[in-house]
């Protein structure tokens, strides 16, 4: 009696009408019950999101894609040139109008993929690798003060950290190369450039961005495989210890297997965050080698070329998108 | 004597030997950040000469007071001044609206609820750069460039922290809500007073990550904010330039954009770090 008096109350829970005997009953009045005034309580929650949402997400998506059908410097009025911006970009003989064009895409292009085959793999196994081994520290403390340190790096903007390795291997004063220059190695990767291993096609500043992305990037991903690494039940490995499998056997069939899905997201969003990436290449890049397609568009914007720049954005978008459509699963799978 | 206690721990070799590795690899971690902190505690002239040894002089916090007075030549304090304002303000705002919103889809019944949610998942398929250019025009046409709400509105779209509170909402009982129904509540009396308070971890964590994401975004700032009216982080990007001249200038700046991310840090790891699980989804 006192259940369904409750039921009656929260008309607004429809998990309240689950219940199999009264369900669809109280579905009924529920339906009766809703008012405008019930409707219009809504609103004021979901309300403000929603107005945002639109201005400034549903809108500009759908100007997105129109927008890379025109032309249009953003301030005259837009002209209609269908496939034109496309055909820009995909032409790879032309007029120099065109083939420039067609570099900033695929040389924008190369580096952005460049940078995620590279970054996507180091902040996945350098990170797996420090899991591990904290995992097998067996002082909680120490563990914890491990943890926090190789973390917090993650916190830094790219600019800050960009600027910190600028520093770092600055050509004339850097520690880095003074370090190497005192012990008297060849080895700094200024060296490596002068000892001819580093050469124009790989510039040493890709080298210096990937130690960087390695060293602001490994805390997400560690703590994201430690807390995975501590939910894998300790009754896998009792079983394992009965076969007398070393830690080698251990690790690559039972804790990789257990971490599926944490390896799946990690390897998703790193691929998400290396389209996009921006920050790492345009403070320490300059070069047509590692200027990303980011850079690229963010050009183009500043040169008031919204309709090339849209095309290229929404090319762009179409990429990562077949990565976000697995994010997307995955979510999905857990809600 | 018991038998138990008279077997003698072994040395833990294997324990010693990898925490000495652990630390290896922490101070190699530590170099950079103490670097950056040692560096902008000398004067810049200590740099100019190429080649030469830098003479050490005592540590001195000279470069902080010329690079936030704007002796450099950059407006670095306007531009720290710039992101904390931002950076509150787009916490605030994110952390009342999103809840909000995650209230109407985890407890409300209205019309339309599944299809406005189900749109509202999809959309989070798209990515960001299709919209950064629109949205770059909207600001334009709105007249909001060059002015904070440029940085703080366009924030307020995103959809996923929804989903992070809402999903937390569930685990708050209903019959709480039914209570206070019954004891003739409103809606907002249960939303305030009942469900923010049981959901404070959630709120910190959103809060947290949405400070840091409004801290650290350099793309956005950089197109919509004119040169002296930058955030810190889009500003250190005008800084790189410099380097030639003023390296402790420029570290400094980096410790000023660095050091109240790791104070918060210092502060509320817990929270970050359950947050980081929390939205990669291991923790139901």
């Amino acid at each position: 009696m006192k259940k369904n008096e409750k039921k009656l109350c929260a008309n607004s829970f429809p998990q309240a009408s689950i219940d199999m005997f009264s369900g669809a009953k109280l579905h009924i009045t529920q339906k009766r019950k809703r008012t405008v005034v019930n409707q219009l309580q809504s609103a004021v929650f979901i309300g403000p999101h929603l107005v945002f949402f639109a201005i400034f997400f549903l809108v500009p998506f759908v100007f997105g894609i129109v927008m890379s059908f025109f032309q249009w410097d953003m301030v005259g009025t837009p002209v209609f040139v269908g496939f034109d911006n496309f055909n820009k970009i995909f032409t790879f003989v032309g007029e120099a109008g065109d083939t420039y064009y067609n570099r900033l895409f695929f040389e924008g292009l190369r580096a952005t993929a460049i940078y995620t085959v590279v970054a996507t793999p180091l902040i996945i196994i350098v990170p797996m690798f420090f899991a591990v081994l904290l995992n097998a520290i067996k002082n909680s403390k120490l563990r914890s003060i491990f943890q926090a340190v190789l973390y917090a790096p993650s916190l830094l903007s790219v600019a800050t950290v960009a600027l910190i390795f600028l520093w770092l291997f600055n050509q004339d004063l850097g520690p880095v190369n003074e370090f190497f220059n005192t012990i008297n190695v060849n080895w700094g990767v200024n060296k490596l450039y002068e000892a001819g291993i580093v050469t124009d096609a790989v510039p040493r500043a890709w080298i210096v961005i990937f130690i960087f992305t390695l060293w602001s990037g490994v805390g997400g991903n560690m703590i994201i495989f430690m807390s995975a690494m501590s939910n894998i039940s300790p009754s896998l490995y009792e079983a394992a210890n009965l076969d007398g499998a070393n830690a080698w056997t251990k690790f690559w069939k039972i804790t990789l297997p257990e971490m599926k899905f944490q390896l799946l997201y990690s390897t998703v969003m790193g691929t998400i965050g290396g389209f996009n990436v921006f920050g790492q290449t345009a403070m320490y890049g300059g070069d047509q080698f590692n200027t990303t397609l980011m850079q690229n568009i963010r050009s183009l914007i500043e040169l008031n070329i919204a309709g090339v720049a849209s095309a290229m954005a929404l090319l762009l978008g179409l990429i990562i998108s077949v990565f976000s459509a697995i994010q997307f699963k995955m979510m999905r799978a857990k809600d | 004597m018991n038998i138990y206690s008279a077997k003698k721990k072994p040395f833990p070799i294997g324990q010693c030997l990898l925490i000495l590795v652990m630390i290896f690899i922490c101070v190699i971690w530590i170099v950079p950040l103490w670097s950056m902190i040692e560096t902008s505690l000398h004067t810049d002239d200590a740099f100019t000469f190429m080649g030469m040894e830098y003479v050490k002089e005592p540590l001195t916090f000279e470069t902080y007071e010329k690079v936030l007075s704007g002796a450099s030549g950059q407006p670095v304090a306007k531009w720290f001044m710039n992101s904390l304002i931002v950076a509150c303000l787009s916490t605030l705002l994110t952390v009342l609206v999103d809840s909000l919103a995650a209230y109407g889809y985890a407890r409300l019944e209205f019309k339309g609820k599944k299809l406005v949610f189900s749109l509202l998942m999809v959309t989070m398929m798209i990515p960001g750069v299709i919209n950064l250019i629109p949205q770059y025009v909207i600001v334009s046409s709105l007249n909001l460039k060059n002015t904070i709400w440029a940085l703080v509105l366009p924030g307020l779209a995103g959809v996923g922290n929804i989903f992070l509170i809402r999903q937390f909402m569930y685990s708050v009982p209903k019959d709480l809500d039914n209570a206070a129904a019954i004891d003739g509540a409103s809606k907002f009396r249960t939303y305030f007073q009942i469900i923010l308070p049981q959901i404070v971890p959630v709120l910190v964590t959103v809060a947290m990550f949405t400070f840091l994401g409004s801290w650290n975004d350099l793309l956005w700032p950089s197109l919509v904010m004119s040169d002296d009216n930058l955030t810190l982080t889009a500003g250190l990007e005008k800084l790189k330039g410099e380097y030639d001249r003023e390296k402790a200038s420029i570290m400094a700046a980096a410790s000023v954009s660095a050091v109240p991310v790791l104070i918060i840090y210092l502060f509320s790891q817990k929270f970050l770090l359950q947050g980081i699980s929390l939205s990669s989804g291991i923790k139901e």
